[in-house]
């Protein structure tokens, strides 16, 4: 009884463990979902796709990035 | 001529200035023609202009092609958030584009509601500008 909690335990901690690390990966890596919004000439209301909302957010750093020089 | 497209530039950075007044939020503003030209903004001398209206005009080209992609024909409105803040992009008469940057923790649905008010009037001024050039 005590090895099958032990391991009970064991299995609990290594799962808090990845979905923590997950957490942290999708918080810190890219454009999340919601990032980028388009809205088309059809009124239509677009979420680009991961590879596009990462483009999307490189170039945008680079515009706010030169725009702070004006506080500088 | 040219006396008088400087003249709607000053106009037009009076109006980009009267955004960034009426809407605390906006740090830069900027009018940029359909083929990525800055028309005018509200960046200080001594910032690279060249580099900001490439960049903006990269977006431009971004956000119509992910348009064109989706069966539209163009975008009115962008918005792109950015951990140092977000830019946002609303589609002109003719082409042209109204840009601001705000910082991260601006209210981008006011804001985008003030650059509306003012785009009536920013392509009141291009439209006449671009008669006085026929």
């Amino acid at each position: 009884m005590r090895k099958v909690l032990g391991r009970l335990f064991f299995l609990s901690v290594a799962a808090g463990a990845a979905y923590a690390l997950r957490y942290y990966l999708e918080g810190s890596a890219g454009a999340k979902k919601g990032d980028v919004q388009v809205v088309l000439d059809t009124g239509a209301t677009v979420d680009p796709d991961p590879a596009d909302a990462q483009e999307f957010v490189d170039i945008a750093r680079k515009v706010l990035e030169i725009g702070e020089q004006q506080a500088r | 001529m040219a006396e008088g497209s400087a003249t709607h530039a000053g106009e037009l950075e009076e109006v980009l200035e009267n955004l960034r007044a009426l809407s605390g939020e906006v740090t830069t503003a900027a009018v940029l023609s359909g083929g990525g030209k800055l028309k005018a903004s509200t960046l200080p001398p001594g910032v690279d202009r060249k580099r900001y209206a490439a960049m903006l005009g990269a977006l431009v080209g971004l956000a119509r092609r992910v348009a064109r992609e989706s069966g539209g024909s163009s975008f009115t409105q962008a918005r792109i958030k950015e951990e140092g803040g977000h830019v946002l992009l609303v589609g002109l008469e003719g082409g042209d584009i109204l840009a601001a940057t705000t910082g991260p923790d601006a209210r981008v649905g006011l804001v985008l509601y003030d650059m509306r008010n003012v785009r009536r009037e920013i392509e009141r001024m291009l439209g006449s500008s671009e008669g006085e050039q026929r």
